[in-house]
């Protein structure tokens, strides 16, 4: 077991240089000289070659990449084109709003969706069901954005409840988090549907019913631990589109955090803070996904059975 | 006469399909929607002319509600909405298919190889994928869209970059189970060559998960691009796209929230129709699948 | 002949399974007993009705697609049919326990084996017994079937086909139950385990005293460990008797009869086994009359008329067919 974690914590490293690698040649294919950028459009060609020399910007790619790559292992990200300051200290000073606004969206999403999806389950075709099975499908078409758009419409500006942005107290994290978790809901409900609708099928569930385990018993001792799995899958994809749907909500609702920094770096065309915001994001992801495949072993001994060769 | 009874067969299978996916209501009705939506793209401008209608600004008629100017009404620059959206159709159609094209295309082959050959081939490009999808997609695409610029082209690829990796598991995992099962070896037994098996078993049955994979991901891209248009990075004004309106619209929540709201339902709408087309499509070529 | 009580009475049972527009006749009128103690063979083809009769026992027929459209099951003097959900899980896993066909399947795979022999304890403790009493008692089954109780604490895939049989067979007799239903209990396992499995059951069924219905499609199973021996063809019993009435005597439905020239022997003398001509029909479009009708070789014209009345041969035996009525019925034949 012990193994398995270190070997799982081992895959980080390739993980992060080539999304790093990614980024990085991403950004490098991108047009403009930074130093012009800096300079402002007045500067003279003498200060702007000057200045690519002294970033580094004529040294060939790998060279740079290496250079870069020194950076991030000791936490160094580079500074900002526009004002200089430290990338790292930009995205820590946005990191919590970020966290803050996934973490709740993700386990409204659970204490919502997973008991939803397994109430349909077993009253497969009651109006519960039909109710959950449509608004899933209609959640799930529905961008994002809109649907914070929308609600921005209801609550602030119709019956005027909740502010419309910032991210000053608590009151202001509702309305967002209610946008993401609505889109990621409705997938995650419609997973645990699914499964939970396999699993009670299975054999040993009915195996269960014969030693005459009631219907509560059946679907928590029997059913919810096996259909887990899969649901626990959806719900670390349904985190990556959060990620990204979370750039879009912070913009909605004009929230100071690592997404709508990206988009004001993408806007600027500053190139330390995209990348370092984009390899941030990617990290984050990646250890969730970590996180959550050690929680397989948890849940299946079949799976722990691997790990133990 | 083989060949004719070939041709029965194919055309046997389709019609099968297509027999199943009429009984299918909600299939059908995203069928209708999204054929309504396309034929509303291709004759945007019969709805309103690009230069003359869509385009142009009449700001004495600016945010007048829907049903009082035109059917929806008027923006911020007395721009008639219908004939916008009918033009943002246009482009998010054209992004959204543009973009599974791309995707197929290039995730097609990587994952169709990687699953044939195997080995350390399928390792290696495998691996690359899954450092690909370790990037959520919606900042990939922003990154690609950041380095490239704006505008239909740049989005299409931006969001077909993310996607990739999708495609190529998708294609490569039924590659895989077919490639395995029992009728492959079969046919090898009997002597059928490479192109044969890939001609004659491989690709018809993998077609069925890839047209579904396709008709949901046209929505997905559908969405990504509105969304990365609506934080400024995608299609840019004055060229209207739905997400693009929906972030002009913003500022007018509280005067004209019907410029919020149209948009919107027609993005939904669309997104909506791909999706039950897709799941009915699902149905239809698997029945076994289900529930 | 001493009087010997019958712990379950299954009267003129009919069970229909409906879906997506099609009804599924499964099983139609069937009557049986069973007395303590015995061992009753259920046999015939797959799709003859047998696990559907056993399910409707337990109670565990599908909810929403099966329906229950007539007849009793009276077990202990109480009819099943009529018990209410709490009530047929008290009696599920104490009175009544069932083996099912797959083990690769029916044991839960992410608890161990241990937890789930318990679980039936614990579920059906009346005594108020402690836990370690109850863990006590599933070491006590794993020595029983032949597994050393430290492997408790290990998961199903731990376990080959054989040994997670037996541990499936542990958890059925657990609450030492009356009565035992085992569907096919060893057709997916191989043939060199079958053997053991089979006698490690009928041990314990004779150290417990335990009455047992066992589903099977093998008449040599039959043979070496029933008692008496039920016919099912297309959700009908259509013959009914003792081993001995079965297996040496000399009326026999025309199905049963076929059932053995399908069998290999080894004193015969024929160069090729007999199949028997065509298939089960279809249960969602019955034929009328006799149901074997249509396969049977020495079918007459009152066959594809008239369901034919039970006919009992002797106080043991039970044919269904117009080929052992007496009286005007014979009219068929010149």
């Amino acid at each position: 077991m012990g193994k398995y974690i270190a070997k799982r914590i081992l895959w980080l490293i390739p993980i992060v240089l080539g999304v790093s690698f990614i980024i990085f040649s991403i950004m490098y294919l991108k047009p403009g000289n930074p130093a012009q950028l800096i300079l402002g459009s007045e500067a003279t060609q003498e200060a702007i070659d000057q200045l690519s020399e002294e970033m580094g910007l004529n040294e060939p790619f790998f060279v740079q990449y290496f250079n870069y790559m020194k950076g991030l292992i000791r936490g160094d990200l580079g500074s900002s084109y526009r004002n200089g300051n430290s990338v790292s200290a930009e995205i820590a000073a946005r990191f919590p709003v970020t966290l803050r606004l996934a973490a709740f969206s993700i386990l409204l999403v659970c204490i919502i969706g997973i008991p939803i999806g397994i109430i349909s389950a077993i009253r497969q075709y009651s109006v519960i069901d039909m109710v959950s099975v449509v608004l899933a499908l209609v959640l799930a078409s529905m961008p994002s954005f809109w649907i914070g758009l929308m609600l921005m419409l209801l609550f602030s500006v119709q019956l005027q409840l909740l502010p419309p942005t910032g991210a000053d107290s608590w009151i202001n994290y509702i309305l967002p988090c209610l946008t993401l978790a609505a889109v990621n809901l409705a997938v995650v409900t419609r997973m645990t549907r699914s499964t939970m609708l396999e699993v009670i099928r299975q054999d040993y569930v009915r195996t269960a019913r014969a030693k005459g385990a009631g219907e509560g018993r059946v679907v928590m001792k029997h059913c919810l631990k096996n259909g887990m799995i899969p649901v626990l899958t959806i719900v670390a994809i349904q985190f990556s589109k959060l990620i990204g749907g979370a750039v879009l909500v912070e913009s909605v609702f004009a929230m100071p955090g690592l997404g709508s920094l990206l988009v004001t770096a993408i806007r600027s065309s500053d190139t330390p803070l995209i990348m370092g915001s984009v390899i941030v994001l990617a990290i984050i992801f990646t250890v969730i996904n970590l996180v959550i495949d050690l929680l397989y072993a948890v849940i299946d001994p079949r799976i722990r059975a691997q790990f133990a060769k | 006469m083989k060949r004719d009874r070939q041709q029965g067969l194919k055309q046997g299978k389709f019609s099968a399909v297509w027999r199943r996916m009429k009984k299918n209501r909600t299939a059908m009705a995203g069928l209708v929607i999204l054929i309504i939506i396309i034929l509303m793209a291709i004759f945007a401008d019969l709805i309103g002319d690009y230069n003359e209608v869509a385009t142009k600004m009449d700001i004495a008629n600016r945010l007048m509600a829907p049903m009082k100017k035109g059917l929806f009404g008027t923006d911020h620059y007395g721009r008639d909405v219908l004939a916008r959206i009918a033009h943002g159709a246009r482009v998010s159609l054209i992004i959204g298919f543009g973009a599974v094209l791309v995707s197929l295309v290039f995730g097609g082959a990587i994952g169709a190889t990687a699953g044939f050959y195997g080995g350390r081939y399928d390792n290696i490009v495998m691996r690359c994928m899954d450092i690909i999808m370790a990037i959520p997609s919606t900042i990939l695409a922003l990154a690609v869209v950041a380095a490239l610029g704006g505008g239909i082209f740049n989005l299409m690829i931006a969001i077909a970059v993310a996607d990739i990796p999708n495609y190529a598991r998708v294609v490569r995992s039924s590659v895989l189970t077919i490639r395995n099962a029992d009728y492959i070896e079969a046919a090898n037994a009997v002597g059928a060559g490479t192109a044969h098996v890939l001609a004659r078993h491989i690709i018809p049955n993998v077609l069925g998960p890839i047209i579904v994979q396709c008709t949901l991901g046209i929505g997905s891209s559908i969405l990504n691009a509105a969304g990365l248009s609506y934080i400024g990075l995608g299609v840019q004004a004055p060229r209207p796209e739905w997400g693009n309106m929906l972030s002009e619209a913003r500022e007018f929540i509280q005067s004209a929230p019907h410029l919020i709201i149209i948009p919107g339902i027609f993005l939904a709408l669309t997104v909506l129709a791909l999706n039950l087309l897709g799941d009915g499509l699902r149905d239809a070529l698997d029945p076994r699948l289900k529930d | 002949m001493s009087k010997i009580h019958t712990i379950l009475e299954v009267k003129d049972l009919r069970v229909a399974y409906a879906g997506s527009g099609e009804r599924v006749q499964a099983v139609n009128g069937l009557s049986f007993g069973v007395q303590e103690g015995e061992c009753l063979g259920l046999v015939g083809e797959t799709g003859a009705g047998k696990t559907t009769v056993a399910l409707s026992v337990m109670g565990l027929l599908p909810e929403r697609t099966s329906r229950i459209e007539s007849g009793e099951i009276i077990f202990e003097g109480r009819d099943l049919l009529q018990c209410k959900k709490k009530e047929m899980q008290a009696i599920r896993g104490e009175k009544i326990s069932m083996i099912f066909q797959d083990p690769m399947t029916s044991l839960n795979p992410v608890l161990t084996i241990g937890e789930q022999i318990l679980e039936g304890l614990e579920l059906h403790n009346e005594e108020k017994k402690s836990r370690e009493e109850l863990i006590a008692r599933v070491h006590e089954m794993l020595e029983l079937v032949g597994i050393p109780a430290a492997r408790y604490h290990e998961y199903p895939h731990q376990f080959s086909g054989g040994m997670k049989q037996r541990v499936v067979i542990a958890m059925a007799l657990a609450c030492s139950p009356k009565l035992l239903i085992a569907d096919e209990p060893t057709t997916a396992l191989d043939v060199t385990i079958q053997a053991q499995v089979l006698d490690m059951m009928s041990q314990l069924r004779e150290r417990l005293g335990m009455t047992m219905i066992l589903i099977t499609h093998d008449l040599g199973i039959v043979a070496e460990k029933c008692d008496t021996v039920a016919t099912v063809y297309a959700g009908e019993i259509i013959e009914f008797g003792t081993v001995e009435d079965i297996f040496s005597g000399e009326a026999h439905h025309p199905y049963t009869k076929g059932l053995f020239d399908a069998l290999p022997s080894l004193v015969s003398t024929e160069r090729r086994l007999k199949s028997i001509e065509g298939l089960m029909p279809d249960p969602t479009d019955l034929p009328a009359g006799c149901k074997f009708h249509p396969r049977c070789p020495r079918c007459k014209p009152i066959c594809r008329e008239r369901e034919p009345e039970p006919v009992q041969i002797s106080q043991s035996h039970m044919i269904k067919c117009f080929l052992y009525a007496q009286g005007e019925e014979e009219m068929g034949s010149r």
